[in-house]
């Protein structure tokens, strides 16, 4: 959208419920704050979601998709429209995400070797679940949960944004940066090893 | 013959494996998954993970996820802009004044004529030496007599102390000398006194 365009729409009273992120985020490069809102309340569920989801860890990924926000904000003349913005937004989201989990897994590399025990896996820690005290559904639930933690960060990633994100191949490989097959493969080996796990425990 | 793509395999999978497909979306979803090993392992690994993945809870945005973000780009602005002049300057004109009248509270306190150094109001030990005091007891046994200009004016009771070290000369006949606080001193005079090197 050439600038010109830009300042149309900016003139023009519109719905912005009903403009695509593309245009939104063109409006707040033009200046219009209520654009950015918009954007914001598209997104924070999603990318709470998908970093919450990542990290097993709700208000560290509050902190992270706030931190995300800003970056938009701060940065958003960086946009250009090669590419979708929800792509753009979940790399940002995305990279946080990743940053975090490396600074945890040092954390816990640190912490193990101080403890002499180099050679085990760091685990999450499993508390059990109450099967008396639960249903089915909730406890299958706590289960995927449970075991999309335990999945390595590269099969996980594509798991939560193809499966509980809904986006698609393309997009995920864009998001990523792998190629096409690399997402279709780790999905499938993804989900081979949730359901593998989940025998084991139910 | 009705053809589908990976895609629409995946995103119809839940309709497929549920039955809900019409005849002819299910026989193109079987004729797929015949032809295409992808779908092949899709339905094998997610024959039901997937459907339990798609109905997981959403986590909620929390109600002040909204006001945080707002107060955080206030912020971001604030601190972006440019502060006046003054109110930089201000500040840091303040913080110097400070340490300046406080740096000469104490080296006025601290270093007044006529008194040891050392925190006001605090007793010193068992000696008190100044330029306006004629006599002060040193020891019960010894005195030390200072005049007026400061000159020491030694009797054979008399000792002169080292007011830094505090340290008493040794009983080498030597009390009518003042002790300097040189340690090259005792060593020559130690030498100097010991009967074998005489």
């Amino acid at each position: 959208m050439t600038d010109l365009e830009k300042t149309k729409e900016l003139s023009v009273s519109v719905n912005l419920k009903e403009c695509s992120d593309e245009v939104l985020i063109a409006r707040f490069q033009a200046g219009e704050l209520a654009s950015f809102e918009e954007i914001v309340g598209r997104y924070q569920g999603q990318l709470i979601n998908f970093v919450g989801r990542l990290l097993s860890d709700r208000i560290t990924a509050e902190d992270i998709v706030q931190e995300t926000f800003l970056r938009v904000y701060r940065n958003k003349h960086r946009y250009k429209e090669i590419a979708k913005f929800s792509t753009w937004i979940y790399t940002i989201a995305g990279n946080l995400g990743r940053t975090e989990l490396r600074r945890r897994k040092i954390r816990n590399i640190f912490s193990i070797s101080q403890r002499g025990e180099t050679e085990i896996d760091y685990e999450i820690p499993d508390h059990g679940i109450n099967v008396e005290k639960q249903v089915e559904g909730k406890i299958r639930q706590e289960s995927i949960l449970k075991e999309i933690g335990n999945l390595p960060v590269y099969f996980r990633e594509v798991i939560i944004l193809r499966d509980v994100q809904d986006l698609s191949y393309e997009e995920i490989s864009q998001i990523l940066k792998v190629p096409l097959g690399t997402v279709k493969s780790r999905v499938n080996r993804g989900r081979t090893q949730i359901q593998k796990r989940l025998k084991n425990r139910l | 013959m009705k053809k589908i793509t990976c895609e629409s395999y995946e995103r119809g999978f839940l309709e497929f494996t549920k039955g809900t497909l019409d005849p002819e979306h299910r026989k193109a979803f079987e004729d797929h998954r015949e032809q295409c090993e992808h779908c092949r392992n899709f339905s094998k690994a997610t024959s039901d993970v997937r459907v339990a993945l798609s109905q997981l809870p959403a986590i909620e945005t929390p109600p002040y996820f909204t006001s945080n973000l707002k107060r955080e780009i206030n912020r971001l602005e604030q601190g972006s802009k440019k502060p006046e002049w003054n109110s930089r300057l201000i500040p840091r004109l303040l913080a110097l004044g400070t340490g300046f009248a406080l740096a000469l509270f104490i080296s006025f306190v601290a270093l007044q004529p006529g008194q040891q150094p050392g925190i006001p109001g605090m007793e010193q030990p068992d000696m008190v030496a100044g330029s306006g005091a004629s006599e002060e007891t040193v020891n019960p046994d010894k005195k030390l007599t200072i005049d007026r200009g400061g000159e020491l004016l030694l009797t054979e009771n008399e000792v002169v102390v080292d007011t830094m070290t505090h340290r008493l000369p040794e009983p080498a006949g030597m009390d009518s000398i003042p002790i300097p606080v040189d340690d090259d001193y005792w060593k020559i005079n130690q030498v100097s006194t010991t009967p074998e090197d005489n």
